[in-house]
Protein backbone atom coordinates (compact mmCIF):
# COMPACT_ATOMS: atom_id res chain seq x y z
CA UNK A 1 0.00 0.00 0.00
CA UNK A 2 1.41 3.32 -1.11
CA UNK A 3 0.98 6.19 1.29
CA UNK A 4 -0.20 9.53 0.07
CA UNK A 5 2.08 12.51 0.42
CA UNK A 6 1.02 14.90 3.17
CA UNK A 7 0.45 17.60 0.61
CA UNK A 8 -2.00 15.32 -1.26
CA UNK A 9 -4.02 14.74 1.87
CA UNK A 10 -3.97 18.42 2.86
CA UNK A 11 -4.95 19.46 -0.67
CA UNK A 12 -7.90 17.07 -0.72
CA UNK A 13 -9.08 18.05 2.76
CA UNK A 14 -8.71 21.76 2.09
CA UNK A 15 -10.43 21.49 -1.28
CA UNK A 16 -13.42 19.88 0.39
CA UNK A 17 -13.57 22.61 3.04
CA UNK A 18 -13.51 25.32 0.39
CA UNK A 19 -16.05 23.70 -1.86
CA UNK A 20 -18.54 22.95 0.86
CA UNK A 21 -18.17 26.51 2.11
CA UNK A 22 -16.98 25.41 5.55
CA UNK A 23 -14.22 27.92 4.96
CA UNK A 24 -16.19 30.85 3.59
CA UNK A 25 -15.47 32.62 0.30
CA UNK A 26 -13.05 35.49 0.74
CA UNK A 27 -11.52 34.07 3.93
CA UNK A 28 -7.82 34.72 4.42
CA UNK A 29 -5.84 31.49 4.49
CA UNK A 30 -2.94 31.74 6.94
CA UNK A 31 -0.30 29.08 6.56
CA UNK A 32 0.38 28.80 10.27
CA UNK A 33 -3.28 28.38 11.20
CA UNK A 34 -3.77 25.75 8.54
CA UNK A 35 -0.59 23.95 9.63
CA UNK A 36 -2.01 23.80 13.16
CA UNK A 37 -5.42 22.68 11.95
CA UNK A 38 -4.01 19.79 9.92
CA UNK A 39 -1.16 19.10 12.32
CA UNK A 40 1.52 19.36 9.66
CA UNK A 41 4.51 21.59 8.89
CA UNK A 42 4.05 24.67 6.68
CA UNK A 43 5.61 22.94 3.65
CA UNK A 44 2.65 20.72 2.65
CA UNK A 45 0.33 23.66 3.34
CA UNK A 46 2.28 25.85 0.93
CA UNK A 47 2.21 23.08 -1.63
CA UNK A 48 -1.55 22.58 -1.17
CA UNK A 49 -2.26 26.29 -1.52
CA UNK A 50 -0.21 26.42 -4.69
CA UNK A 51 -2.15 23.52 -6.17
CA UNK A 52 -5.51 24.94 -5.16
CA UNK A 53 -4.45 28.23 -6.72
CA UNK A 54 -3.86 26.40 -9.99
CA UNK A 55 -7.34 24.87 -9.69
CA UNK A 56 -8.77 28.35 -9.28
CA UNK A 57 -9.99 27.96 -5.69
CA UNK A 58 -7.35 30.11 -4.02
CA UNK A 59 -6.22 33.59 -4.93
CA UNK A 60 -2.79 35.03 -4.16
CA UNK A 61 -2.28 38.67 -3.48
CA UNK A 62 1.16 40.12 -2.79
CA UNK A 63 -0.15 42.22 0.08
CA UNK A 64 -2.89 40.11 1.52
CA UNK A 65 -1.52 36.62 1.03
CA UNK A 66 -3.75 33.67 0.10
CA UNK A 67 -7.52 33.94 0.15
CA UNK A 68 -10.43 31.73 -0.81
CA UNK A 69 -11.87 33.00 -4.07
CA UNK A 70 -14.87 35.19 -3.61
CA UNK A 71 -16.90 34.08 -6.57
CA UNK A 72 -19.84 31.77 -6.36
CA UNK A 73 -18.62 28.28 -7.06
CA UNK A 74 -22.12 27.10 -7.72
CA UNK A 75 -22.74 29.44 -10.61
CA UNK A 76 -21.01 27.24 -13.18
CA UNK A 77 -23.08 25.56 -15.80
CA UNK A 78 -21.28 22.29 -15.15
CA UNK A 79 -22.73 22.09 -11.67
CA UNK A 80 -26.18 21.79 -13.15
CA UNK A 81 -24.94 19.16 -15.56
CA UNK A 82 -23.41 17.20 -12.69
CA UNK A 83 -26.65 17.41 -10.74
CA UNK A 84 -28.74 16.48 -13.78
CA UNK A 85 -26.51 13.53 -14.45
CA UNK A 86 -26.30 12.18 -10.89
CA UNK A 87 -29.87 12.90 -9.87
CA UNK A 88 -31.12 11.35 -13.10
CA UNK A 89 -29.11 8.25 -12.31
CA UNK A 90 -30.37 8.19 -8.71
CA UNK A 91 -33.99 8.35 -9.84
CA UNK A 92 -33.42 5.66 -12.46
CA UNK A 93 -32.04 3.40 -9.73
CA UNK A 94 -34.84 4.34 -7.37
CA UNK A 95 -37.43 3.29 -9.96
CA UNK A 96 -36.13 -0.24 -9.67
CA UNK A 97 -36.05 -0.36 -5.89
CA UNK A 98 -38.81 1.82 -4.54
CA UNK A 99 -41.44 0.15 -2.34
CA UNK A 100 -45.14 0.99 -2.15
CA UNK A 101 -44.61 2.54 1.28
CA UNK A 102 -41.82 4.74 -0.02
CA UNK A 103 -43.96 5.84 -2.95
CA UNK A 104 -46.68 6.92 -0.54
CA UNK A 105 -44.21 8.76 1.66
CA UNK A 106 -42.67 10.62 -1.26
CA UNK A 107 -46.14 11.53 -2.52
CA UNK A 108 -47.07 12.84 0.92
CA UNK A 109 -44.02 15.10 1.07
CA UNK A 110 -44.83 16.48 -2.37
CA UNK A 111 -48.46 17.15 -1.38
CA UNK A 112 -47.23 18.96 1.73
CA UNK A 113 -45.12 21.07 -0.58
CA UNK A 114 -48.16 21.77 -2.75
CA UNK A 115 -50.33 22.67 0.25
CA UNK A 116 -47.65 24.95 1.68
CA UNK A 117 -48.21 27.27 -1.25
CA UNK A 118 -45.30 29.68 -0.94
CA UNK A 119 -41.65 29.40 -1.71
CA UNK A 120 -39.90 29.96 1.62
CA UNK A 121 -37.39 28.21 3.87
CA UNK A 122 -39.94 25.56 4.85
CA UNK A 123 -40.77 24.86 1.21
CA UNK A 124 -37.04 24.52 0.50
CA UNK A 125 -36.80 22.02 3.35
CA UNK A 126 -39.71 19.95 1.99
CA UNK A 127 -38.18 20.07 -1.47
CA UNK A 128 -34.88 18.96 -0.03
CA UNK A 129 -36.57 16.11 1.81
CA UNK A 130 -38.26 14.93 -1.39
CA UNK A 131 -34.95 14.82 -3.26
CA UNK A 132 -32.93 13.30 -0.43
CA UNK A 133 -35.49 10.53 0.05
CA UNK A 134 -35.01 9.68 -3.60
CA UNK A 135 -31.22 9.63 -3.21
CA UNK A 136 -31.55 7.22 -0.33
CA UNK A 137 -34.01 4.94 -2.11
CA UNK A 138 -31.54 4.75 -5.02
CA UNK A 139 -29.46 2.55 -2.72
CA UNK A 140 -26.00 3.59 -3.83
CA UNK A 141 -23.87 4.89 -0.95
CA UNK A 142 -21.40 6.49 -3.34
CA UNK A 143 -24.10 8.32 -5.27
CA UNK A 144 -25.70 9.45 -2.04
CA UNK A 145 -22.48 10.88 -0.67
CA UNK A 146 -21.72 12.72 -3.91
CA UNK A 147 -25.18 14.24 -4.01
CA UNK A 148 -24.94 15.25 -0.38
CA UNK A 149 -21.67 17.05 -1.15
CA UNK A 150 -23.21 18.69 -4.18
CA UNK A 151 -26.35 19.91 -2.38
CA UNK A 152 -24.26 21.10 0.52
CA UNK A 153 -22.16 23.22 -1.78
CA UNK A 154 -25.29 24.54 -3.48
CA UNK A 155 -26.79 25.67 -0.21
CA UNK A 156 -25.41 29.15 -0.44
CA UNK A 157 -27.06 29.70 -3.77
CA UNK A 158 -30.76 29.58 -4.30
CA UNK A 159 -30.96 27.25 -7.23
CA UNK A 160 -34.70 26.82 -7.44
CA UNK A 161 -35.75 29.13 -10.19
CA UNK A 162 -39.35 28.21 -10.85
CA UNK A 163 -42.78 28.68 -9.31
CA UNK A 164 -43.66 26.24 -6.56
CA UNK A 165 -46.61 24.77 -8.50
CA UNK A 166 -44.27 23.90 -11.33
CA UNK A 167 -41.87 22.09 -8.99
CA UNK A 168 -44.78 20.17 -7.50
CA UNK A 169 -46.11 19.26 -10.96
CA UNK A 170 -42.68 18.06 -12.09
CA UNK A 171 -42.33 16.00 -8.90
CA UNK A 172 -45.72 14.41 -9.65
CA UNK A 173 -44.54 13.40 -13.11
CA UNK A 174 -41.42 11.85 -11.60
CA UNK A 175 -43.60 10.03 -9.07
CA UNK A 176 -45.77 8.65 -11.89
CA UNK A 177 -42.69 7.30 -13.65
CA UNK A 178 -41.50 5.73 -10.39
CA UNK A 179 -44.91 4.13 -9.89
CA UNK A 180 -44.67 2.60 -13.37
CA UNK A 181 -41.09 1.45 -12.54
CA UNK A 182 -40.04 3.25 -15.69
CA UNK A 183 -36.33 3.98 -15.09
CA UNK A 184 -35.79 5.70 -18.44
CA UNK A 185 -38.71 8.10 -18.00
CA UNK A 186 -37.79 8.76 -14.37
CA UNK A 187 -34.28 9.64 -15.43
CA UNK A 188 -35.32 11.91 -18.31
CA UNK A 189 -37.89 13.75 -16.20
CA UNK A 190 -35.41 14.27 -13.37
CA UNK A 191 -32.78 15.68 -15.69
CA UNK A 192 -35.34 18.05 -17.19
CA UNK A 193 -36.42 19.04 -13.66
CA UNK A 194 -32.85 19.89 -12.65
CA UNK A 195 -32.05 21.67 -15.90
CA UNK A 196 -35.33 23.59 -16.04
CA UNK A 197 -34.64 27.08 -17.33
CA UNK A 198 -31.00 26.32 -18.03
CA UNK A 199 -31.17 26.72 -21.76
CA UNK A 200 -27.40 27.20 -21.83
CA UNK A 201 -26.80 23.59 -20.88
CA UNK A 202 -28.31 21.54 -23.61
CA UNK A 203 -25.63 22.30 -26.17
CA UNK A 204 -22.92 19.83 -26.98
CA UNK A 205 -21.83 18.36 -23.67
CA UNK A 206 -25.09 16.99 -22.49
CA UNK A 207 -26.51 14.56 -25.06
CA UNK A 208 -23.56 12.17 -25.43
CA UNK A 209 -22.87 12.35 -21.75
CA UNK A 210 -26.28 11.58 -20.46
CA UNK A 211 -26.82 8.77 -22.86
CA UNK A 212 -24.93 6.71 -20.32
CA UNK A 213 -26.94 6.07 -17.26
CA UNK A 214 -30.21 4.74 -18.56
CA UNK A 215 -28.62 2.69 -21.29
CA UNK A 216 -26.36 0.89 -18.87
CA UNK A 217 -28.93 0.53 -16.16
CA UNK A 218 -31.50 -0.71 -18.64
CA UNK A 219 -29.05 -3.19 -20.11
CA UNK A 220 -28.59 -4.62 -16.67
CA UNK A 221 -32.26 -4.40 -15.74
CA UNK A 222 -33.35 -6.68 -18.51
CA UNK A 223 -31.16 -9.52 -17.37
CA UNK A 224 -31.27 -9.45 -13.61
CA UNK A 225 -34.03 -8.46 -11.34
CA UNK A 226 -32.98 -7.18 -7.97
CA UNK A 227 -35.89 -6.53 -5.74
CA UNK A 228 -33.93 -5.07 -2.88
CA UNK B 1 -1.43 14.35 8.34
CA UNK B 2 -4.21 14.36 10.90
CA UNK B 3 -5.02 11.36 13.07
CA UNK B 4 -8.20 10.70 11.17
CA UNK B 5 -6.22 10.73 7.90
CA UNK B 6 -3.90 8.08 9.29
CA UNK B 7 -6.69 5.90 10.65
CA UNK B 8 -8.58 6.22 7.33
CA UNK B 9 -5.51 5.28 5.30
CA UNK B 10 -4.62 2.33 7.50
CA UNK B 11 -8.15 0.92 7.63
CA UNK B 12 -8.54 1.33 3.87
CA UNK B 13 -5.26 -0.54 3.36
CA UNK B 14 -6.34 -3.35 5.71
CA UNK B 15 -9.64 -3.71 3.85
CA UNK B 16 -7.97 -3.67 0.45
CA UNK B 17 -5.34 -6.27 1.33
CA UNK B 18 -7.99 -8.57 2.76
CA UNK B 19 -6.88 -8.46 6.37
CA UNK B 20 -10.30 -7.08 7.21
CA UNK B 21 -12.57 -9.21 5.01
CA UNK B 22 -16.16 -8.37 4.09
CA UNK B 23 -18.54 -8.62 6.99
CA UNK B 24 -15.92 -7.80 9.64
CA UNK B 25 -17.46 -5.59 12.29
CA UNK B 26 -15.30 -2.60 13.23
CA UNK B 27 -15.93 -1.28 16.71
CA UNK B 28 -14.99 2.28 17.41
CA UNK B 29 -13.42 1.41 20.76
CA UNK B 30 -11.31 -1.47 19.39
CA UNK B 31 -10.02 0.59 16.50
CA UNK B 32 -9.26 3.54 18.77
CA UNK B 33 -7.25 1.22 21.01
CA UNK B 34 -5.44 -0.38 18.08
CA UNK B 35 -4.27 2.99 16.78
CA UNK B 36 -3.90 4.60 20.21
CA UNK B 37 -6.22 7.46 19.35
CA UNK B 38 -9.41 8.92 20.80
CA UNK B 39 -12.82 7.91 19.37
CA UNK B 40 -13.17 11.14 17.38
CA UNK B 41 -10.69 10.40 14.56
CA UNK B 42 -12.10 6.85 14.35
CA UNK B 43 -15.62 8.19 13.91
CA UNK B 44 -14.32 10.56 11.25
CA UNK B 45 -12.52 7.68 9.50
CA UNK B 46 -15.73 5.58 9.51
CA UNK B 47 -17.60 8.49 7.93
CA UNK B 48 -15.00 8.89 5.21
CA UNK B 49 -14.73 5.17 4.47
CA UNK B 50 -18.50 5.01 4.23
CA UNK B 51 -18.49 7.83 1.68
CA UNK B 52 -15.93 5.87 -0.32
CA UNK B 53 -18.05 2.73 -0.12
CA UNK B 54 -15.75 0.56 2.01
CA UNK B 55 -17.94 0.24 5.09
CA UNK B 56 -21.51 0.75 6.16
CA UNK B 57 -22.32 2.21 9.54
CA UNK B 58 -25.54 1.39 11.31
CA UNK B 59 -24.63 3.22 14.47
CA UNK B 60 -21.90 5.75 14.94
CA UNK B 61 -19.93 3.33 17.06
CA UNK B 62 -19.79 0.44 14.68
CA UNK B 63 -19.04 -0.08 11.01
CA UNK B 64 -19.07 -3.23 8.89
CA UNK B 65 -16.73 -3.93 6.01
CA UNK B 66 -18.87 -4.23 2.89
CA UNK B 67 -18.60 -7.07 0.44
CA UNK B 68 -17.97 -6.28 -3.17
CA UNK B 69 -21.38 -6.34 -4.73
CA UNK B 70 -21.17 -6.66 -8.53
CA UNK B 71 -24.28 -4.52 -8.99
CA UNK B 72 -22.83 -1.76 -6.82
CA UNK B 73 -19.60 -1.95 -8.80
CA UNK B 74 -21.56 -1.55 -12.01
CA UNK B 75 -23.41 1.44 -10.60
CA UNK B 76 -20.21 3.05 -9.35
CA UNK B 77 -18.70 2.68 -12.81
CA UNK B 78 -21.71 4.42 -14.33
CA UNK B 79 -21.25 7.28 -11.88
CA UNK B 80 -17.56 7.48 -12.77
CA UNK B 81 -18.31 7.25 -16.48
CA UNK B 82 -20.79 10.12 -16.21
CA UNK B 83 -18.57 12.48 -14.29
CA UNK B 84 -15.34 11.61 -16.05
CA UNK B 85 -16.85 11.98 -19.50
CA UNK B 86 -18.23 15.36 -18.45
CA UNK B 87 -14.77 16.38 -17.21
CA UNK B 88 -13.20 15.19 -20.47
CA UNK B 89 -15.74 17.14 -22.52
CA UNK B 90 -15.12 20.33 -20.54
CA UNK B 91 -11.36 19.76 -20.72
CA UNK B 92 -11.60 19.52 -24.49
CA UNK B 93 -13.13 22.99 -24.58
CA UNK B 94 -10.61 24.49 -22.20
CA UNK B 95 -7.26 22.72 -22.69
CA UNK B 96 -4.39 24.89 -23.94
CA UNK B 97 -1.71 23.59 -26.33
CA UNK B 98 0.62 23.29 -23.31
CA UNK B 99 -1.96 21.17 -21.49
CA UNK B 100 -2.30 18.96 -24.51
CA UNK B 101 1.47 18.52 -24.76
CA UNK B 102 1.65 17.40 -21.12
CA UNK B 103 -1.27 15.02 -21.55
CA UNK B 104 0.41 13.45 -24.58
CA UNK B 105 3.69 13.18 -22.72
CA UNK B 106 1.97 11.23 -19.93
CA UNK B 107 0.25 9.07 -22.52
CA UNK B 108 3.66 8.25 -24.03
CA UNK B 109 5.20 7.46 -20.64
CA UNK B 110 2.40 4.94 -20.05
CA UNK B 111 3.60 2.92 -23.04
CA UNK B 112 6.86 1.96 -21.31
CA UNK B 113 6.69 -1.86 -20.95
CA UNK B 114 9.09 -1.84 -18.01
CA UNK B 115 6.57 -0.08 -15.76
CA UNK B 116 5.48 -2.13 -12.76
CA UNK B 117 1.74 -2.45 -12.10
CA UNK B 118 2.06 0.08 -9.28
CA UNK B 119 3.89 2.58 -11.45
CA UNK B 120 1.36 2.07 -14.21
CA UNK B 121 -1.50 2.76 -11.80
CA UNK B 122 0.05 5.95 -10.54
CA UNK B 123 0.93 7.22 -13.98
CA UNK B 124 -2.55 6.32 -15.21
CA UNK B 125 -4.06 8.40 -12.43
CA UNK B 126 -1.79 11.32 -13.35
CA UNK B 127 -2.78 11.00 -16.99
CA UNK B 128 -6.51 11.10 -16.27
CA UNK B 129 -6.30 13.85 -13.69
CA UNK B 130 -4.09 15.97 -15.95
CA UNK B 131 -7.05 15.90 -18.36
CA UNK B 132 -9.69 16.53 -15.69
CA UNK B 133 -7.78 19.52 -14.26
CA UNK B 134 -8.25 21.23 -17.62
CA UNK B 135 -12.02 21.12 -17.04
CA UNK B 136 -11.42 23.96 -14.61
CA UNK B 137 -14.19 22.90 -12.25
CA UNK B 138 -13.16 22.52 -8.59
CA UNK B 139 -16.36 20.72 -7.61
CA UNK B 140 -16.00 18.19 -10.38
CA UNK B 141 -12.35 17.61 -9.51
CA UNK B 142 -13.21 17.15 -5.87
CA UNK B 143 -15.85 14.53 -6.74
CA UNK B 144 -13.45 12.72 -9.04
CA UNK B 145 -10.89 12.59 -6.26
CA UNK B 146 -13.49 10.98 -4.03
CA UNK B 147 -14.45 8.50 -6.75
CA UNK B 148 -10.86 7.45 -7.41
CA UNK B 149 -10.47 6.57 -3.73
CA UNK B 150 -13.61 4.44 -3.82
CA UNK B 151 -13.62 0.69 -3.35
CA UNK B 152 -14.67 0.20 -6.97
CA UNK B 153 -11.75 2.26 -8.28
CA UNK B 154 -9.38 0.10 -6.20
CA UNK B 155 -10.65 -3.19 -7.58
CA UNK B 156 -7.84 -5.21 -9.11
CA UNK B 157 -8.90 -5.19 -12.74
CA UNK B 158 -6.79 -7.15 -15.12
CA UNK B 159 -5.31 -4.38 -17.17
CA UNK B 160 -4.56 -5.34 -20.72
CA UNK B 161 -1.89 -2.81 -21.48
CA UNK B 162 -2.43 -2.72 -25.23
CA UNK B 163 -6.16 -2.13 -24.83
CA UNK B 164 -5.50 0.57 -22.27
CA UNK B 165 -3.06 2.26 -24.64
CA UNK B 166 -5.52 2.17 -27.52
CA UNK B 167 -8.30 3.62 -25.36
CA UNK B 168 -6.02 6.38 -24.08
CA UNK B 169 -5.02 7.17 -27.66
CA UNK B 170 -8.68 7.54 -28.65
CA UNK B 171 -9.31 9.91 -25.73
CA UNK B 172 -6.28 12.07 -26.57
CA UNK B 173 -7.21 12.17 -30.26
CA UNK B 174 -10.72 13.32 -29.40
CA UNK B 175 -9.38 16.08 -27.17
CA UNK B 176 -6.86 17.11 -29.82
CA UNK B 177 -9.56 17.26 -32.49
CA UNK B 178 -11.52 19.60 -30.24
CA UNK B 179 -14.67 17.49 -30.09
CA UNK B 180 -16.22 17.45 -26.59
CA UNK B 181 -18.80 14.75 -27.46
CA UNK B 182 -16.08 12.47 -28.81
CA UNK B 183 -13.92 13.03 -25.75
CA UNK B 184 -16.93 12.20 -23.57
CA UNK B 185 -17.75 9.06 -25.55
CA UNK B 186 -14.18 7.74 -25.58
CA UNK B 187 -13.80 8.38 -21.86
CA UNK B 188 -17.06 6.58 -21.14
CA UNK B 189 -16.05 3.58 -23.24
CA UNK B 190 -12.68 3.45 -21.48
CA UNK B 191 -14.26 3.38 -18.03
CA UNK B 192 -17.02 0.94 -18.90
CA UNK B 193 -14.46 -1.47 -20.36
CA UNK B 194 -13.61 -2.18 -16.71
CA UNK B 195 -17.13 -3.35 -16.03
CA UNK B 196 -17.42 -6.91 -14.81
CA UNK B 197 -19.22 -9.38 -17.06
Amino acid sequence: MKYLAKSDVVTAALRELLITGEIAPGTELRQRELADRFDVSPTPIREALKRLESEGLVLYDVHRGARVIDTDLTAGTENFIIRASLEGLATALAARRITEAELLELGTVNEQLAAHGIRDAHADELNRRFHFMLFEIAGSPLLQSLLRLLWHSFQRASFINRPLELSVAQHREILDALRRRDSAAAETLTRAHVLHGRDDVNEHVLPPLLATATAVIRGRTDTDDTSA
Amino acid sequence: MSKSDIVTEELRALILNGELPAGTPLRQRDIAKRFSVSPTPVREAFRRLEAEGYVVTELHREATVVSVDPIAVQEDLVIMANLESLAAALATERATPDDLAEIESLEQQLLDPSLSDGELNELNRNFHFRIYECADSPILLSMLNLLWRSATAQLPHTVKRDEMAAEHRAIVEAIRSGSPPDAATQTRLHIMSNAPG
